[in-house]
């Protein structure tokens, strides 16, 4: 696995040098010595940081301004550990506020942060996406921006299909069957704010899934029988992907784009924890990436006859996907089942649209 | 161990061994750090920021010094500035100067020590 991307900031080179020293084995580090510094670097979006590990007391900017700057840009999703000496009540306070991690008192001690860190890591691995990314009421700014960029990353991707000798006709039905399952999930489980917006939002998404087939030879890509290293290569697409999308890191493509992240990373995951890249178990893997998944199966049982687009090959494909034991939850599953009238209606008029 | 290191432990109160632990063994690496400490007093000097009266960058120096002390585990300087800080912060400005006088020339020593071997 490779290591997570730590954010170091402190004005005192001595505590830096300290800190790289502890971490260096579970992290890359990036330094900067103040806020600002900090603050270019985080909000410029690259590298896609995991952790920031942060001193309050700074010249130019402190830890608690670029909290602030960090809390109106909207960037929620980035776990922040506040370095002091001395962690009094009102700065407790202040930072349960912007919802810092944790504290790590100077003198350091190796063990309390090895294993706080550790600890703030592991928590960020096994979020479900809706902590990874927070539902906020999207603005007219966001959405539009979104499209803008997701239009740009499709022609990337039409382009790419082209040239492998493929089309894009299956990320195109995937998608359209995420929003069907979305629109089926926050209706059951009743989620108000998983409204029409963000489910468009997340059917996006989930088109690039995929994505990462462009950081992979084609070669493997187009193959069917796979070699060992092959096979290894070729799962790379997931993290790949994830990657890739943080093409435009802006505030405003940061949802769709946190979303696309989680998609193309864990659409390979198995309810069982044995899937890829991350074996995560469970809903530990986000219910966006799930259903993504799921779509992505989907599409490839039920459109395997294309002339039989009928309630029985909707039939065949349910009983793959069941008898595939651990692949999918029985809630997933259930989902797809309670939403087939909507999915044959969808594939009839798509039919109806291709004649 | 080094004869920097030797030579600041029989000189001064320094504690190699919790140092160590926070260097993770890695004893080059806390000479290594070592080395920037007389950077980082002459940086964050504190008597200096007291004498012009600007007490609120006294007080991020000594806050500054405190860590630094700590983390390279030189518990008398580390002590001394917990004090000088908390003197700054309750406008004791007096007793903060008192305790500056008191550990400068221990703080000079170790500087002295450290930019022999530099």
């Amino acid at each position: 696995m490779t290591k997570k991307i730590l954010l170091l900031v402190d004005d005192s080179e001595i505590d830096r040098s300290i800190l790289k020293n502890m971490l260096a084995a579970d992290f890359d580090i990036l330094e900067a010595d103040n806020g600002y510094s900090a603050l270019k670097i985080i909000l410029g979006g690259r590298p896609r940081l995991d952790a920031v590990l942060m001193d309050i007391s700074m010249p130019i900017l402190g830890g608690f301004d670029v909290l602030r700057i960090m809390q109106e840009k909207q960037i929620e999703n980035l776990p922040v550990v506040l370095v002091t000496a001395n962690a009094t009540k009102e700065i407790v306070h202040q930072a349960l506020a912007y919802k810092v991690k944790d504290f790590i008192g100077k003198p350091f001690d190796a063990k309390i942060v090895l294993e706080k860190m550790g600890a703030i890591v592991d928590v960020k691995m096994t979020t479900t996406s809706e902590e990874v990314v927070p539902r906020h009421i999207l603005t007219e700014e966001e959405i539009e921006e979104t499209k803008t960029y997701a239009s740009k990353l499709k022609k990337i991707f039409k382009r790419y299909a082209k040239l492998i000798g493929k089309d894009d006709e299956h990320y195109v039905r995937s998608s359209a069957v995420m929003e069907i399952l979305l629109t089926e999930y926050a209706t059951r489980e009743k989620i108000a704010d998983l409204d029409t917006a963000h489910i468009e939002m997340i059917s996006q998404a989930a088109y690039f899934m995929d994505i990462g087939f462009l950081g992979v030879p084609s070669e493997v890509i187009i193959k069917n029988a796979r070699t060992k290293s092959e096979l290894a290569a070729y799962e790379k697409h997931t993290t790949a992907g994830a990657e890739l999308v943080w093409l435009n890191p802006a505030p405003e493509c940061r949802y769709f784009v946190k979303m696309c992240e989680d998609l193309c990373m864990h659409h390979h995951e198995r309810f069982d924890g044995t899937g890829y890249p991350h074996n995560l178990n469970g809903n530990d893997n986000s219910i966006y990436a799930q259903l993504c998944g799921l779509a992505h199966r989907f599409d490839k049982l039920f459109t395997k006859n294309t002339k039989e687009m009928s309630e029985m090959q909707f039939e065949y494909a349910m009983k793959r996907l069941r008898e595939s034991t651990g692949e999918f939850s029985s809630n997933v599953l259930s989902i797809l089942n309670d939403s087939r009238y909507t999915i044959l209606f969808y594939y009839k008029n798509y039919i109806n649209k291709k004649k | 161990m080094s004869s920097m290191i030797d030579e600041l432990k029989s000189n001064y109160d320094i504690n190699v061994d919790e140092a160590l632990e926070r260097f993770m063994g890695n004893a080059a690496l806390y000479e290594m750090t070592l080395r920037k400490f007389p950077a980082a007093a002459e940086k964050y000097s504190v008597e200096d920021c007291i004498q012009s009266g600007d007490f609120q960058k006294a007080e991020e120096h000594a806050h500054a010094m405190k860590g630094t002390t700590g983390n390279l585990s030189f518990p008398t300087l580390f002590n001394a500035y917990v004090e000088i800080l908390q003197s700054i912060r309750g406008m004791d400005i007096e007793n903060a100067e008192r305790k500056l006088t008191e550990i400068l020339p221990m703080q000079d020593g170790i500087v002295e020590i450290i930019n022999k071997y530099m």
